[in-house]
């Protein structure tokens, strides 16, 4: 069957559909709306624009003529598609739009492209070597199954020349006239033999340690489930395996599982440094430093206890060098502007070089008023800080 | 004989590219007969050939509008993944498709029952009268598989020399501008300009009363001096205009005017004029949609039912009318809608009815006696006639206005609905003027706004300024200015459109290009200002 015509056209439409899903995903990312929507089973949904030729139409059409036996009053239909977004623009935008499934490797890759998200990095010297099988060797015993039947025979080849066994004719029945034959002997044979290489290694842990007094509320809540979800997709894309621990506190810190994590409120008063105390004990049994590489995302709204921010910092200067994390990233959501925040006095650490390049600190300002596209922006601007982006993309975008 | 049989052409296959399948030869020997029966009926077609497609062909010959040797364009594909998907999903299927050629097309779909596709045959036979005989039928050229084969290997070409994204680009914006056409141009016969050597100026004179020689003593009075005075000003005007290049009438032919007028690339010219013949050439079945429509399915319902054709190829004369019955209800079905088909076939039966009846003329206009009204019969039958008459001369807005009347609308039930604003639409009224001015204003200009060019060199600052013919209904905005930016790609320059918003305020739209691929929403006082006019 020859191809048919229309085969051409229809690539040429699911092109126009791909650039269409580019464009969204474009749009998506840079308002960040995308933070909002995690994808499931892999895959993530977003909405593109019906594709179509435009022409000059008519709007809205409120009015037109049916048949059927009705009286007047009668209510014939109804259109649902207006429902809750009444009059709105960005209601009937969306009814227009239809849902398109995309592959989250795709996602992180476009990620990659347009945030400028760098990939992250291992520890320079203190990888711990991974070990893995490779058949590279060739040994003279081995079992029959993983014989190397070219090696062997070139083998025999080499030996019977340098005898001379090789000039000897045989009659074979099938062949008329006599040939030369290669005859393997045991002490020919070569067998596969397997090596252990070692590769360095990729075991990440991350840790997600938060503020669980009760000025942390559901919106900042929410803003700390939505980072954690992109940072751990993000942070899966470079190590094969990915270990992750919850801590959650208030005057004193306590392990949770995720569930928790996100669900625990109202506790006390704040101690951040008890949350340092606590991690810093994992390293030395659990999770020591040398074999693992280690991000720790603290997320606070910076109220402490005041005296308790110098211990915070002394605790990240001794405890949480560049050797021993990669990353200690802390994130401050704040709905008003506070003195004495955790972050004013990291910062300051910061700039007097007390504290190594592995501590990045972000805001994600945070108020009743803001809509939720500058929600969504901040958070995007806080994840390529504390991932170490450079230059200013979205913004240069804008 | 001109109406022969032709069975099974290839012209689908080698360069067309789509696989025909054979006729199941139970069918081919049938049809003969169902032409037979057409031609009893009194129908007068071009030749048929029939063709049996797979659904997978038949949607990609319905993708291609029907002739696939189209042009490449990836909108093909479109439509194609929709009936694809829709067949799939099993939303629709295409039963039957017909062109507009000579020969005639028919094809059917093969998965459909021998009664089905008899019917399909007979029904498609209707439409081949009609694209014969109507009277907007008739510039439409009898071999557009040519030409459109024509078209897409042109348009291949200037693929391979300028680039596919190139064309395809060029395309898309002349597409978004092909419903801007008028219809009325298929009449005009059109040459070639002729170059201009020199100029040449033409005499006008002034406009004067015919006076018979005898009555020359009369001449002062009846053309008195002051009315040449007046001739001789309007032809100075008329002259002067010219002379500047002002435009004198609103165009409503905006893509040819593009096409004749505007600086385009040789390869743009020859695309645009291609598409504007192609555009021309399927603006009558937009015009006489429900006609069409209607004629056939009142062809295949005489035929079938009256003629008995359901007993064709079935085991008894009259097996299959059931059968029949439920697909054509399925057809005429909807329940509320406003069924094109339906709408078609009963004015067409009501005519027949009436004509029949002798329900015409003025003495039946002036009988105010309801009781005389209803018996009113004279045995006449002349219904098959006039519907045949009716068939020839008419399209769906002068086929309503003439023949939706009081009783045909109470008799039918239609009604007027309005949509409320929680979404309901609620039945309004029943009345017969009300709904028959409203489905006369959906079917002037195929249902689409009425836009003129009222002056390509508006200020003397080339804009080209279109104005939308107000009638109290908005424009799709975001549409507008997709099709705006389209034209200002085109004609490469700016482009205003008049237009007004939902409380009948002016508005413009404004797109200025070069650059600023924005479309301005503007108020007529900032119109005034952003273009520096006084503000008087």
């Amino acid at each position: 069957m020859c191809p048919r015509r229309i085969e051409e056209d229809h690539k040429s439409f699911r092109d126009v559909v791909g650039g269409k899903i580019r464009k969204a995903l474009k749009k998506w990312i840079k308002t960040g709306n995308i933070f909002k929507n995690r994808g499931k089973n892999g895959k993530l949904s977003i909405p593109i624009q019906r594709i179509d030729i435009p022409h000059i139409v008519y709007g809205d059409n409120p009015s037109g003529v049916g048949r059927g036996n009705v009286k007047p009053g009668d209510v014939v239909g109804k259109d649902d598609s207006q429902g809750q977004g009444q009059g709105n623009q960005a209601g009937q935008d969306e009814a227009e739009a239809i849902m398109i499934n995309l592959d989250m490797e795709e996602v992180l890759k476009f990620m990659q492209e347009e945030l400028a998200l760098p990939n992250l990095k291992t520890k320079d010297d203190e990888c711990i070597d991974e070990i893995k099988i490779k058949y590279n060797n060739i040994s003279l015993v081995g079992p029959e199954s993983l014989r190397h039947t070219r090696r062997t025979m070139l083998q025999a080849l080499k030996r019977m020349c340098s005898t001379g066994e090789i000039n000897t004719l045989h009659k074979i029945p099938g062949f008329k006239d006599p040939v030369k034959l290669i005859t393997p002997i045991n002490s020919d044979k070569r067998y596969r033999q397997f090596k252990e290489v070692k590769f360095p290694s990729s075991n990440a842990l991350i840790i997600y340690a938060r503020d669980g007094s009760a000025s942390m509320e559901q919106n900042k809540c929410d803003v700390v489930s939505d980072m954690a979800w992109w940072i751990d997709v993000w942070i899966r894309r470079f190590y094969k395996r990915v270990e992750r621990m919850f801590v959650w506190h208030d005057v004193s810190a306590a392990e949770v599982s995720e569930d928790k994590f996100y669900k625990y409120r109202y506790g006390g008063g704040t101690t951040c440094s008890s949350a340092l105390k606590l991690i810093s004990k994992q390293f030395e049994n659990r999770f020591p430093p040398n074999k693992w590489n280690i991000f720790v995302f603290y997320f606070t709204d910076g109220e402490n206890w005041a005296n308790d921010n110098e211990l915070f910092v002394k605790l990240l200067k001794d405890e949480f060098g560049e050797k021993i994390v990669n990353l200690f990233a802390i994130t401050q959501i704040y709905a008003y502007d506070h003195k004495n925040s955790v972050m004013e006095a990291v910062d300051q650490a910061i700039v007097d070089n007390v504290l190594g390049d592995n501590v990045k600190t972000t805001e994600v300002p945070l108020s009743a008023a803001s809509s939720d596209e500058a929600r969504n922006k901040a958070i995007l601007r806080s994840i390529r800080e504390i991932l170490g982006a450079k230059g200013s993309v979205l913004e240069d975008a804008e | 004989m001109s109406e022969r049989f032709m069975h099974g052409s290839p012209i689908l296959l080698g360069s067309a590219t789509t696989p025909g399948v054979r006729i199941p030869p139970e069918l081919a020997k049938l049809i003969p007969d169902i032409l037979q029966s057409c031609r009893d009926f009194g129908l007068d077609f071009y030749p048929t050939i029939v063709q049996m497609l797979t659904h997978d062909e038949i949607s990609e010959v319905a993708a291609y509008g029907g002739f696939p040797v189209r042009y490449p364009h990836w909108k093909w594909g479109m439509e194609y993944e929709e009936l694809q998907r829709g067949y799939m999903y099993g939303m629709h299927k295409i039963y039957e498709m017909v062109l507009n050629t000579n020969p005639c097309y028919i094809y059917c779909l093969n998965s459909n029952t021998l009664l089905d596709n008899v019917t399909v045959i007979a029904h498609a036979t209707g439409h081949n009268h009609f694209f014969k005989n109507n009277i907007y039928f008739s510039h439409t050229s009898d071999n557009m598989m040519n030409e459109l084969a024509n078209h897409g290997s042109r348009i291949r070409r200037y693929m391979s020399r300028w680039g596919k994204e190139k064309v395809t680009e060029f395309i898309d914006n002349v597409l978004r501008i092909e419903t801007l056409i008028d219809n009325a141009k298929a009449w005009e016969t059109r040459q070639a300009k002729d170059p201009v050597f020199r100029d040449i100026r033409r005499y006008r004179h002034p406009r004067r009363l015919p006076i018979t020689k005898e009555r020359t003593y009369m001449d002062n009075w009846i053309n008195p001096s002051n009315y040449i005075q007046r001739e001789h000003d309007r032809i100075e005007k008329i002259e002067k205009a010219e002379d500047l290049g002002i435009f004198t009438n609103p165009e409503k032919d905006i893509f040819g005017w593009i096409k004749e007028n505007c600086n385009l690339k040789t390869w743009q010219a020859d695309i645009m004029s291609m598409l504007y013949d192609e555009a021309l050439y399927f603006s009558p079945q937009g015009l006489t949609k429900t006609a069409n429509e209607g004629f056939a399915s009142y062809c295949d319902y005489h035929i079938m039912a009256k003629q008995g054709l359901v007993g064709l190829g079935q085991e008894g004369h009259d097996h299959g009318i059931v059968e029949y019955s439920i697909h054509k209800m399925g057809v005429l079905g909807g329940k509320y809608s406003m069924n094109p088909y339906k709408l078609g076939f009963n004015l067409l039966c009501d005519i027949e009815e009436r004509w029949d009846k002798g329900q015409f003329g003025s003495e039946w206009e002036n009988c105010d006696n309801m009781r005389e009204r209803e018996n009113w019969d004279q045995k006449l039958g002349l219904g098959k006639e006039k519907v045949f008459e009716v068939v020839k001369f008419y399209d769906d807005v002068n086929l309503i206005n003439e023949f939706f009347t009081q009783e045909f609308c109470d008799k039918y039930e239609f009604f007027d609905w309005q949509k409320q604003e929680n979404g309901e639409y609620v039945v309004v009224s029943k009345d017969a003027k009300q709904i028959k001015r409203k489905l006369i204003t959906k079917y002037t200009n195929r249902g689409l706004p009425d836009i003129r060019l009222a002056d390509p060199n508006h200020l003397g600052r080339g804009i080209m300024l279109l104005e939308h013919q107000w009638e109290g209904r908005t424009l799709y905005k975001p549409y507008l200015q997709e099709t705006l930016k389209s034209l200002n790609f085109i004609v490469n320059k700016p482009v205003l459109i008049a237009s007004k918003n939902k409380n009948e305020e002016e508005v413009i739209y404004y797109c200025e290009g070069f650059g600023d691929n924005e479309v301005h929403e503007l108020s007529r006082q900032q119109y005034r200002k952003e273009f520096g006019l006084s503000s008087s």
